[in-house]
């Protein structure tokens, strides 16, 4: 077991090296001697003024099905605006795509403000359901999008505030997700040479409207991006890469999800911090359901290539027969690709019922002791807090982990099952709520590979 | 950690026009909090997510108007006593609220005023505390209300130490240092800067209920009879005297060290914010001392005005906040300075130096825009000067 968390410390490592130290000079490449060498830099950092702001109109529309989700009555407006402290990070990859770039907000030495890419300014107005009556406003305001991926797609890079995190959009008021928003926000394509040049500026300005999943409006863009001197660091430092081979096996399995998470919430009692949420009176719940539509595990034993193909199965525990070499490391992991967060809340005559895309998911598994564990972290998911949907709510909670175990002669059978539970504690502004979690996972062995890979690592 | 407040009649809250007016900050360690403790060592409560939200009574018969700011919350609190011990009241410690309970733009105490949080640590055994409990105090014309269901539990770690050489340090070398040095009384100080403000067009305004709001922060400035100093130092050679190394230095040839022990000023600052359908806001304040920072360039002393805190204060607080909302100084004097003012170096063997800071400009923020206004005045009252040349011992290249 320590090799095996010696040989993922390790791995880890590398990746960190390759990722956050390899600058632009950063290459694997032939040293004098023939002798191939890693040569690492450090990342450019090129600082970034983002001015001006986005502002999102919405209400409730019927040609998108606001009747169905309860969202009729809303209108409301979502204001971003970025705060100082900007920069564009530049990372040369080795193995992987060549550049990776990102725009960052350190937020730091700047008084009576926290790091935080924005504020998120959120008015949502709902219409009473009793006529005459004059309804409920909810207000408020969160720190959002601290980094913004930059995709690069043959040469062009894309900025896109939809892939801000946390969603720029995102705050405990109805209103629309950014998915609803994608075509209306404003996205800029500039060539990665111009953008590695600095000095430039780059606009995100535009009006355009969006109609999705029961609310429409317009997306105003005032935003701009001024690039400064980029800062380059020439100090680098070389290490020899010598050529490996290993043995992977690796076991493939199918994995259903059955269960969700569900945050049981309701309005505080007290007026003064249930009131400016208009969260008072709310109740009901929203379910955190990952894995929908099927999700695989791999459990991949990496080893000497000189150690029998038997050994390898029994580190990954598909046989009985002992423990295995110390040198055979194991990783293993279990992912999916969607899941659904479904809110079902009503305060009084009203109801929202509503429910969001989750994105990819993951869960980590290790092995200790002579059992599987496995844990599901609970937060945030690429885009934000994954209790989010268009109704109105609050955050749930955040890095709280749920866990389960199941002892390794399971692995032994083609199907086991696996269960997660736990009772992670949230708290929010304005709000109440009691969360009980059972996630029920059915492993089913589709395959088992095996191969040589040959790789060089310093 | 519930901090409520509300506009209190027998605090006057109708002088200051925010009756009714009922605010939060809800502070959520246990989803994002860090703490550290050991024996005597402070509790760290942070909230980077805590929101301000306060609402505006209507004075019209219209609906409240609500305002709203994300103000995190990062304030440690030192026993008195090893937490073991006993029940104990836990106070703030000023000098580590990096990021102190606020109103940010809206009504509310201030910084100063909400620090009179306290909370109460009960052991419960097994390396746990319950800081549950409920108080209340006095916060200029507001009533505040703090309610606490926080539980510490703390896990005791082993401490670790660890040997290590600090490298082969250079010696101190000896060598001749010129030096030179004015000493000042500041007398007849005064002044007043004034920020007329507006709420910003729709939809900044809206998130504050800034919307068609007007108002004004005005500070009146005094200062308690002090000394200001100019002084520089730099290695040279050959032996300078005392007439030379004072010329050296108002002719730039010495250069003059930035002063960060600042001119201490007394502040007053009184505010006011009207907006239609609210009750007419006015508050008035002695604030945190502010301080007078100098900054040389090579022709000219440039005397920056920042109204406080400043270097030696124990408290992060924002200088232009009242129990009024309004524009704060991340609002008003973003990047900038309240007020600056030069004097040139020659001007500095004088017998009297006058100085005037000015305020002007304007600024333009999500929420409000304004203008800065009026000027500080004071005179140097040259009591002392003194140079020459002296031995030192001096890393190369460094002084001491």
């Amino acid at each position: 077991l320590s090799a095996t968390i010696g040989r993922i410390a390790a791995t880890i490592l590398l990746v960190i090296v390759v990722a956050t130290v390899a600058g632009p000079g950063g290459a694997a490449a032939e040293s004098d001697h023939g002798a191939a060498v890693l040569t690492v830099g450090f990342p450019e950092a090129i600082p970034v003024t983002f001015s001006g702001d986005l502002v999102v109109r919405f209400h409730g529309d019927p040609g998108t099905d606001c009747a169905a989700r309860g969202l009729c009555g809303y209108t409301g407006t979502v204001q971003w605006t970025p705060t100082p402290g900007w920069q564009l990070q530049v990372n040369k990859g080795l193995f992987g795509p060549a550049y990776s770039l990102a725009l960052q907000n350190s937020g730091f030495g700047i008084a009576f403000q926290a790091p935080a890419g924005g504020t998120t300014d959120d008015q949502t107005h709902q219409q009473s359901a009793r006529q005459g009556s004059p309804g409920a406003s909810c207000d408020d305001a969160m720190r959002t999008g601290g980094q913004v991926g930059l995709p690069i797609v043959r040469g062009q890079v894309a900025i896109w505030l939809r892939n801000a995190y946390p969603s720029i959009v995102q705050t405990r008021c109805p209103g629309p997700l950014i998915s609803d928003l994608a075509s209306a926000l404003p996205l800029a394509w500039a060539p990665l040479r111009t953008i590695l040049r600095g000095d430039d500026t780059i606009g995100l300005r535009g009006d355009h409207s969006f109609a999705a999943n029961g609310l429409a409006g317009t997306v105003n863009s005032t935003l701009m991006l001024r690039l400064g001197e980029p800062s380059r660091d020439g100090s680098t430092s070389t290490l020899p890469l010598h050529e490996h081979r290993e043995r992977s096996v690796t076991a493939h399995d199918g994995v259903a999800i059955t269960g969700a998470t569900t945050d049981d919430i309701s309005g505080d009692r007290t007026r003064a911090l249930c009131g400016p949420l208009a969260a008072c009176g709310v109740h009901g719940a929203v379910s955190v359901r990952p894995g929908v539509g099927g999700a695989k595990a791999s459990f991949e034993a990496d080893g000497p290539v000189h150690l029998p193909y038997r050994d390898f199965l029994a580190a990954l525990n598909l046989t009985d027969r002992g423990p295995a070499p110390k040198s055979i490391g194991v990783d293993e992991t279990i992912s999916w690709r969607h899941g659904v967060t479904i809110a079902d809340l009503s305060q009084g005559a009203s109801s929202c019922t509503d429910s969001a895309q989750l994105g990819r998911g993951q869960m980590d598994a290790f092995v200790r002791a002579g059992r599987l564990h496995a844990q599901y972290v609970l937060g945030d998911d690429a885009l934000g807090d994954m209790f989010r949907t268009r109704c109105a709510g609050p955050f749930g909670p955040q890095f709280s982990v749920i866990t389960g175990t199941v002892p390794l002669s399971d692995l032994t059978t083609r199907r086991f099952v696996l269960s997660l539970d736990g009772r992670p504690k949230a708290i929010d502004d304005g709000y109440t709520e009691h969360i009980s979690s059972r996630l029920t996972l059915t492993f089913t062995r589709v395959s088992v590979t095996s191969r040589i890979i040959r790789f060089k690592a310093s | 950690v519930e901090i409520v407040w509300t506009g209190d009649p027998a605090r006057g809250c109708a002088t200051a026009g925010v009756c009714s007016v009922v605010g939060s900050l809800q502070v959520e360690a246990g989803t994002s909090g860090s703490y550290s403790t050991g024996t005597g060592t402070p509790i760290e409560i942070t909230d980077p997510n805590a929101v301000a939200r306060v609402e505006y009574p209507s004075d019209d018969g219209g609906g409240p108007r609500v305002c709203v700011e994300p103000e995190p919350f990062d304030v440690s609190f030192k026993p008195g006593l090893p937490l073991r011990a006993k029940a104990q009241t836990l106070a703030p410690e000023r000098s580590f609220a990096i990021s102190p309970p606020s109103a940010g733009d809206c009504a509310g105490p201030t910084v100063a005023q909400l620090l009179k949080l306290r909370l109460t640590a009960r052991p419960r055994g097994g390396h746990r505390y319950d800081l549950s409990g409920t108080d209340h105090f006095g916060a200029g014309p507001f009533e505040v209300s703090i309610s606490s269901n926080l539980q510490i539990s703390v896990t005791p770690s082993k401490g670790s130490s660890g040997t290590g050489s600090a490298g082969r340090q250079p010696k101190p070398q000896p060598e001749l240092e010129e030096y030179a040095q004015v000493d000042y009384r500041v007398v007849g100080f005064g002044g007043r800067v004034t920020i007329p403000f507006a709420g910003a067009p729709a939809p900044g305004c809206e998130p504050m209920a800034a919307c068609d709001a007007s108002g004004a922060l005005s500070m009146a400035t005094g200062a308690p009879r002090q000394t200001f100093r100019v002084e520089g130092e730099q290695i040279v050679r050959y032996r300078i005297s005392p007439s030379r190394a004072l010329a050296d230095l108002v002719s730039g040839r010495l250069p003059a060290d930035d002063n960060f022990e600042p001119v201490a000023l007394h502040d007053s600052l009184s505010a006011t914010f009207a907006a239609p359908g609210l009750a007419r806001c006015t508050d008035t304040l002695t604030t945190s001392p502010g301080d007078i920072t100098s900054i040389f360039t090579d022709r000219s002393d440039v005397l920056t005005f920042l109204p406080g805190p400043g270097p030696n204060s124990e408290l992060i607080d924002d200088p232009l906040r009242t129990d009024c909302p309004g524009p704060g100084s991340y609002d008003a004097i973003y990047n900038t300075s309240l007020a600056t003012g030069t004097v040139p170096i020659a001007q500095l063997r004088a017998r009297r130096v006058n100085a005037v800071l000015h305020a002007s400009g304007a600024f333009v923020s999500t929420a409000y825009t304004g203008t800065r206004r009026g000027s500080i005045r004071f005179t140097l009252i040259r009591t002392r000067e003194w140079g020459g040349t002296r031995r030192i011992r001096a890393i190369p290249g460094e002084l001491p």
